[in-house]
Parts: structure tokens; sequence; C-alpha cells
């Protein structure tokens, strides 16, 4: 297996896994295409002769970005010895997953995450309701009538506040304006006794008589 | 099959200022040489390089971070961190 090119051992450690090959896009040779599910993984492979190209690196990094998609998933297969030059970390933190090889095994070192940026930053214009805007309508014009009824009353307290501090009773110079009555209770309900009034419950009442004599009758003795 | 688990191994960082026009001026590190001379190396004749070293996780020698990946241990980078499979010894 070690003895087969990176492009057909990645090719197949992606068919184990259940994926599909999709034609190749042509743009890129060490470029390849997979579906899986409903996602599409796109996979570029450098090799180690790219670790002293700087530009293939930066080349293979730009031809994924611009997969990028909600359900695009980008990896870049490496050879272990460019994986300590790599921060992982960058991958990551954009998504990224990175694959790394030797002659022996071939190793997901970070999985890619789907891309949600684009579609979550767009900013989506809603066409209004015309529902909600009738009732917006009507409630503008309910809150207008509200706040002339407002004016209304506010303007007729004004004028009986006026009126009122016009004909105002001088109390201190003992001008007879305002009477105070005592308020009293209805005569039905007071009963007449030596200690004073009490409520018409206790009129004719029987249990009167047998709640004042509770208690004597229970010291008194039993026999004799 | 033996129990693994993951260690991490922080990089050590080195700037080492080097001469371009005399092969034979010593190698120092950019702190040492702003002590020596009190001032930053001129980049129109020194040049600083970066070697980055670890600690290995067999024998604790120091290593350069680009020989990690000649180790079927070696898992990946991640910022300045290097991180090893290990085996667990049974006890």
């Amino acid at each position: 297996m070690a003895s087969l090119p990176i492009e057909q051992r990645i090719l197949h450690y992606f068919l184990a896994m259940g994926a599909q090959q999709n034609p190749s896009s042509g743009t890129n040779d060490s470029s390849l295409s997979f579906t899986l599910g409903n996602d599409k993984l796109i996979v570029n492979i450098l090799t180690a002769k790219d670790i002293v190209q700087r530009n293939r690196i930066l080349e293979a990094l730009l031809h994924l970005a611009s997969f990028r998609g909600a359900l695009t998933q980008l990896y870049v297969v490496a050879p272990r010895l460019l994986g300590a030059s790599l921060d992982s970390q960058i991958f990551r933190s954009h998504g990224i997953g990175l694959i790394l090889f030797d002659e022996r095994r071939i190793e997901e070192t970070i999985k890619p995450q789907p891309f949600f940026q684009h579609t979550q930053s767009q900013p989506t214009i809603a066409t209004p309701d015309p529902t909600v805007l009738s009732e917006l309508a009507t409630l503008k014009s309910m809150y207008s009538q509200m706040e002339r009824t407002l004016e209304n009353i506010r303007a007729e307290f004004t004028s009986i506040k006026r009126d009122s501090e016009g004909k105002a009773p001088d109390l201190e110079r003992g001008t007879p304006g305002f009477t105070f009555e005592p308020v009293m209770r209805p005569p039905s309900l007071l009963v007449e006794t030596a200690e004073g009034p009490l409520p018409s419950f206790f009129a004719n009442n029987p249990w009167l008589d047998v709640l004042s004599r509770r208690g004597r009758s229970e010291v008194a003795p039993l026999a004799g | 099959m033996p129990v693994e688990t993951i260690v991490r191994i922080p990089i050590r960082r080195i700037p080492v200022v080097v001469d371009t026009r005399d092969a034979m001026t010593p190698e120092l590190t950019l702190e040492d040489f702003r002590q020596l001379f009190g001032e930053d190396p001129d980049p129109s004749v020194y040049r600083i390089v970066n070697i980055e070293v670890i600690t290995s996780p067999d024998d604790q020698q120091p290593m350069l971070v680009t020989e990690c990946g000649r180790y079927s241990r070696f898992v990946r980078r991640e910022g300045d961190d290097i991180y090893f499979r290990k085996q667990i010894e049974p006890s």
C-alpha cells in the first residue's frame, strides 16, 4: 500500500470511509473531490517536495479557500515531516482539516468544520407582511386618538382646577364650606349592654351562657 | 494492545544571530548579541535564524521541532506545543 503514490492512497482512504469520488475540477492535479453523504469533500495534497516551495503551500490553501461553503469540508494532506512546521491551531480556527501521512499510515490530525460564517453574516432583507403593516397603521391611529383624548382631559382638568381655586372656601377664617360628621354604624348591628354596645350576633345567643361557664365546671369536684 | 496517552511538550525558540559576511564569526543568541553590542543586529549584515527545539519525550534530549515528523508517535503541532503519543507503561 505504501508503494502507491500518495494520491492513490488518499483515494483509498476516503473510499474506505464510504465517500464517492467526484470528477476532478482539472485546475489542480493534486486536488481530489469526494461526496460523503450530504457533504462535499475537497482534498488538497502537499508532497515532500512542496516543503521547500512556500508558494506551493500558499497556492494549496488559496485553492481550498475558493471552495468554501456550508456543505463543503476542506482537507489539506501533508507529509508527517511537514506536520511539525504546520501549526494545526490555524487549521482548526479556520475549519480546515489536516491529514498527515508517512510511509506507514495516514492519520486525520484535525477534523474539518463546516463553514457557516458567510451564511450567518449576510444581512437578510425581510419583506414586510401586509397584515402586520395594517395592524401597525391601526395601532398608530389608536395612539393618536388616545393622545387627543388625553389632551382634552388635561384641558378640562385645568379649567376645573382654575374654577375651584376661584371658589375655594377659606377654612382659616371660619367660612362655612365643608362640614365633617362622624361616621355612625347602623344601629341594628349593635346590642346595648352594661359594658357598652356589642355586635348583633350576641343577642339571644344560647352559646354565650355555655361559653361563659366554661372552665368553672372543670375545677368543680366530680363526686361528693 | 498497549494503552496510549497524548503528551504535550512546549517548544522553545532560540533566535540566533548569523553574520552573513563572515562565516567564521561565532553565532550568538539575540539576547547575547544585544548584551554584547548594546544594539539590535543590522539586517544588512546579520540574519536572525529562529531555532525551535523541544525535549524528546523518549530520552529527554533536545531535538529540533523539524525532526518531530520522523517519529511515528508525533501527532501534531498546535501553537507553541508539540503533541506526541506515548505508551503508558504497566506498573
